[in-house]
């Protein structure tokens, strides 16, 4: 409710949102609609941000808002929700147009699903238009991302079911293909040949803020990596779609993602990097280590942090190494992607012994920047004015999304709602997506299972494990401080 | 200087938030004489940190706004609180001037940590969050007592490139011997005290230009710097150690003390051999005298603040082969 109700409340603010629009909550709490309201008011209050919370729209808002308590696994709250939604329909004219959002406990989607084909909610005979929107993780791996599809495509038609990874809503992701595909200067470098590697970063300077019992099944590869990082990798390397349609766009992002190569099991120990970050002293704070979160056991084995080294068997991208990193307890909170390109084939400026080795000496480097301070920075070397002679120095050429354009930024959530309103899965994760994705994680989470770690490997507060360094330093890489 | 917000609790997101809030308060700022705001041009070349010792950050402050000019940088201060203290704090502040004829301004963010020595290792934890991505890192140790903490490892641990001034450490010799370690482990640092030197070796290498003493360069037989203070200053050292790289080893290169009426530390530097001397004199503050047989010539000896100091290493950010060479002499002798 942090996210989503005041997405939707944001929505109607703007008159996004067709007239009649109305929700159905659902849990085991017995609440009146009354009550529901004024707790959704609250949450709205609470959690809006950038916009003024305005009672009037509110009143008319909440008279949409609807509560039907039961028990997910009972069949009985499924005929309630369906006498709710058909009083909605007559009385507030949605047309029989339902969206179904499963905010729940990911072990119960399937289920969830099939009670609702069972219920006769699952299609409309007035022609109405029912979707699903489910949150990550779709399964926990391979296997059970199958299963988990199995079931739910023998209710519902995949055009209808709605994969929600926040990531690929936000402007910044978005924005990434307005740049490859809406300008033609960046197109002709962004391969193998102009490229020497690709860094992308998703650290977060939090720990694991009391949801450390699920965190400890989670890890970060499955939590981060398999689902918003490789998005985010696909999004920066896909070829460009024929037109702009969410079929199109998403048959790229899954070309991509099944041409990501398949480590062997020996392959694993130096390709990926597993991490988890003990005590510390951050600032005038001490932290505690994960082993030291509550409802943790003290013996995890937990991935706090993960890096890969991931490479794209295609011609566009064969040899150039994908480096995905997402790690807790970060000096701070930072995701962004790096892209950087091969250094001048002959250096005929700073060529003093050791100029090479020099912090100034860094080749071009294209930074989108996810979060904060969204943007982009282009790094380039300029001659250097001071002290006479040829000596050159790295400038950015900085584009910032703040300074850039006047009006805010829609939050994720409120494009991905309305884009599921409209029919428009562009953002979605198809199933072919999921499947290709764990694909790529399984033999790291196989092997990880395998092994025991001497854990932690990595302080609070640090840039992770050393064994991340020295996985690039084997390229001749090295990580860059975002 | 704008209004510095302060954050209680230093962590990096708070000052970068800080920072960020103080940013958009910055562009909103009407310009004299106008309803609407200029903007403003937010500068940033690199991540400069500057160790300070507590009751001289004012001065420290005003060479670092000079080098902002020429070098716009995130500037982050560490504060070395005096003994005992216990007192961690942080606040963010920019720094902003208005180039001439310009109708906007530039500005530098800063950002100040304060400690004592007890709490520096928390400083230095929060420093790695404050770092501006993708630029160069500098550290410019001011403080003798901040290199003598265990804290300075992890700080200079950060930085591309190690400012010092050895002079001003408690046993300059050992600064420099570990200066020459540190390069040897392929680590960047500057010396301010070689810096100062730089007068002195364009003085020479100017004398010697001439086509008359390059003659005399192949029968030299002795070179004496005199020096005014005691112990032997480690400038002495430093133009001794680069002297024995450009003579090489058939030459002697000493050093002696002499009386002198001003405070500088070199007082002559003399080249000698068989019946023949050149003397370079340091005989002003400013000023200094070169003998070549019956030839004598007055130059501008060029007294340079700290800001100019500084911007000469900050000049340099790659190897300085001169140097390296140089201490490479010092620590073998």
């Amino acid at each position: 409710m942090r996210k989503l109700l005041p997405a939707l409340y944001r929505l109607a603010y703007e008159r996004k949102l067709p007239p009649g629009f109305s929700i159905v909550g659902n849990s085991r709490t017995a609440m009146s609609h009354e009550q529901f309201r004024e707790k959704m008011r609250v949450s709205v209050e609470k959690f809006i941000e950038n916009s003024p919370f305005d009672a009037a729209l509110w009143e008319d808002f909440a008279r949409g808002l609807f509560y039907v308590p039961g028990d997910l696994g009972d069949p009985k709250c499924y005929a309630a929700l369906k006498e709710q939604l058909d009083e909605i329909e007559r009385e507030r004219g949605t047309g029989g147009n339902v969206l179904f959002y499963l905010s729940t406990q990911p072990s119960f989607y399937a289920g969830v699903v099939e009670q609702i084909g069972a219920a006769g909610m699952a299609v409309h005979g007035g022609g109405g238009w029912r979707r699903v929107v489910i949150e990550k993780p779709f399964g926990q791996d391979l296997a059970s991302a199958d299963e988990l599809n199995r079931r739910i495509s023998a209710v519902m038609a995949e055009k209808d079911v709605y994969r929600i990874d926040h990531y690929l809503g936000k402007e910044t992701v978005q924005n990434v293909l307005a740049f490859r595909f809406g300008n033609s200067i960046f197109e002709p470098l962004w391969n193998r040949q102009y490229i020497s590697h690709v860094q992308v970063t998703a650290a977060e300077s939090i720990g694991v803020e009391g949801r450390g019992a699920y965190y400890q099944e989670a890890g970060a590869l499955r939590d981060m990596i398999q689902n918003h990082l490789l998005q985010v990798m696909a999004t920066v390397a896909m070829e460009a779609p024929p037109y702009f349609d969410s079929d199109a766009v998403r048959d790229e992002r899954a070309k991509l993602l099944r041409s990501i190569r398949i480590l062997k099991p020996e392959e694993v120990d130096s390709h990926a990097v597993k991490g988890q970050y003990g005590p510390a002293r951050i600032g005038n704070e001490n932290v505690l280590g994960f082993r030291q979160e509550p409802g943790v056991d003290p013996e995890a084995q937990t991935d706090t942090y993960a890096a890969v080294t991931f490479f794209v068997d295609n011609w566009r991208w064969a040899g150039v190494p994908f480096y995905v990193r997402t790690g807790k307890r970060m000096p701070k909170r930072v995701t962004d992607i790096a892209i950087r390109f091969e250094a001048a084939p002959l250096s005929l400026f700073n060529t003093s012994p050791g100029a090479e080795d020099s912090p100034l000496a860094a080749p071009n480097l294209l930074i989108l920047r996810i979060q904060p301070d969204e943007g982009i920075s282009l790094r380039f070397q300029s001659k250097d004015p001071a002290g006479g002679g040829m000596k050159l120095r790295p400038v950015s050429m900085d584009f910032n999304y703040g300074s850039s354009f006047g009006t805010r930024t829609p939050s994720a959530y409120e494009t991905l709602l309305l884009d599921a309103l409209a029919g428009d899965s562009t953002l979605y994760t198809r199933q072919d997506m999921v499947e290709a994705s764990w694909r790529a994680v399984e033999p790291i989470l196989v092997r990880w299972q395998e092994r025991r770690f001497d854990f932690p490997n990595y302080e609070a507060g640090s840039w992770g494990p050393r064994e991340s360094d020295e996985m690039l330093e084997r390229r001749g890489h090295q990580w860059r401080i975002p | 200087m704008e209004d510095p917000v302060s954050v209680t609790a230093i962590r990096p997101e708070e000052l970068l938030k800080a920072l960020s809030g103080l940013w958009t308060e910055l562009g909103k700022e009407e310009v004299e004489g106008s309803d609407r705001s200029a903007g403003v041009l937010r500068a940033v070349t690199m991540t400069f940190i500057l160790g300070v010792e507590e009751g001289e950050e004012e001065g420290a402050g005003e060479t670092l706004a000079q080098l902002m000019h020429e070098h716009p940088s995130r500037a982050i201060v560490i504060k070395l609180r005096k003994n005992g203290s216990e007192v961690v704090e942080g606040r963010a502040y920019a720094q902003c001037w208005m180039p001439f004829g310009r109708r906007q301004q530039i500005c530098c963010e800063q950002i100040e940590l304060s400690a004592g020595a007890k709490n520096l290792e928390d400083v230095a934890s929060v420093l790695r969050g404050l770092i501006a991505p993708d630029l160069p890192v500098v550290f410019w140790c001011r403080s003798a007592r901040l290199f003598e903490q265990k804290a300075y490892g992890l700080i200079a641990g950060m930085a591309d490139k190690v400012i010092l001034d050895t002079r001003g450490l408690g046993d300059p010799q050992a600064g420099v011997r570990y200066v020459a370690q540190q390069l040897k482990l392929g680590r960047l640092y500057g010396d301010l005290t070689w810096t100062r030197l730089t007068r002195w070796r364009e003085t020479i290498a100017h004398v010697f230009e001439r086509i008359d003493c390059k003659e005399f360069l192949g029968s030299m037989e002795r070179v004496v710097v005199k020096y005014t203070q005691t112990p032997e200053p480690m400038a002495v050292v430093y133009l001794k150690g680069w002297l024995r790289t450009v003579m090489g080893a058939g030459v002697k290169i000493e050093s002696e003390r002499c009386e002198s009426e001003g405070s500088w530390q070199i007082r002559e530097v003399r080249f000698e051999s068989r019946g023949r001397d050149v003397v370079i004199d340091r005989v002003e503050k400013g000023i200094v005298e070169s003998h070549i047989d019956s030839f004598r010539t007055r130059s501008v000896f060029e007294i340079l603040d700290e800001a100019r100091l500084v911007r000469e290493e900050l000049a340099i950010l790659e190897r300085d082969p001169i140097f390296a060479r140089t201490i490479e002499v010092i620590s073998k002798s």
